[in-house]
């Protein structure tokens, strides 16, 4: 949410520097939004996983994926805020944008989880 | 029955009160019709649409893990399942501040900030939903 600036809590690395132009906050908040609803997505993966797939995957592989999806997903809400707070830092005080590292987490997450779940559903087709 | 001005009568003083009751239709999202947007992109706008989509996300994954915890006991889902309300106020929340979001916007002249608070919130939401799956689904596989 937004509001003229001001009024609420702040984090203290956005309390001093310059206010930044209205559309590049927007368009920050709205990153940290797409993030977020990223990790809500692995939350509901990892519930659909445990909750619906318990014929099809054997639970010794089950049980760690959904666990490690569910611990990603809080770890990339964190890191989503995280990035949320740096680039508003670095547009007030005109600064280059940080790199987006929290990518790197999510791809290597879903890419572990996409080869292990690849290789329970065949484990579990051809036994 | 109509509340139309009779034959032959003056229908000036009729007229200028439906152009003024259509002109009140019009401000109904409390912006004046001819203020010309600063952003063609429309940020406000589709910042508030993504806050609600984010919200009826939240919505979606609440039920989706009340079901993971139901299984546990209906109590646990019974309270868990009082969490569906804070989205839906969310979701109001998020819709009233939207006029005035897209007011301001259109006006100009004012610098929107985040509230931070919202995000923490949001951050916060997310955390208790994974953690809340989490321990469903150890309970249920070790208990």
């Amino acid at each position: 949410m937004t509001d003229s600036g001001g009024s609420g809590w702040r984090p203290r690395a956005l309390r001093d520097g310059h206010e930044p132009d209205p559309r590049f906050t927007l368009a920050n908040e709205r990153t940290f939004l797409a993030w977020i609803r990223t990790s809500l997505g692995l939350t509901a993966g990892a519930v659909a996983l445990e909750a619906f797939a318990g014929d099809e995957i054997p639970e010794i592989i089950r049980t760690p994926l959904a666990c490690i999806l569910l611990v990603l997903a809080a770890l990339l809400a964190i890191v989503a805020f995280r990035r949320w707070i740096r680039i508003e830092f670095a547009m007030r005080h005109s600064q280059p944008l940080p790199m987006p590292q929290a990518s790197i987490l999510l791809v290597l997450g879903i890419a572990i989880g996409a080869v292990v779940l690849i290789v329970a559903i065949l484990s579990g087709t051809f036994s | 029955m109509t509340d139309g001005p009779l034959p032959g009568k003056d229908r000036g003083p009729w007229l200028r009160a439906s152009g003024f009751r259509r002109q009140q239709r019009a401000r109904i999202i409390g912006v004046a019709p001819t203020a010309v947007p600063p952003d063609e992109g429309l940020q406000a706008e589709r910042t508030s649409l993504s806050w609600a989509r984010t919200w009826a996300v939240v919505g979606a994954n609440i039920i989706l893990v009340a079901k993971l915890v139901g299984e546990l006991s209906w109590k646990w889902a019974a309270v868990f399942s009082l969490l569906t309300v804070v989205p839906l106020l969310a979701l109001l929340q998020v819709q009233r501040q939207h006029e005035n979001r897209v007011g301001r916007f259109v006006r100009a002249g004012e610098i929107q900030q985040t509230q931070a608070r919202y995000n923490a919130g949001l951050v916060v939401m997310v955390i208790v939903l994974a953690g809340c799956g989490l321990v469903a689904v150890l309970v249920q596989n070790l208990g």
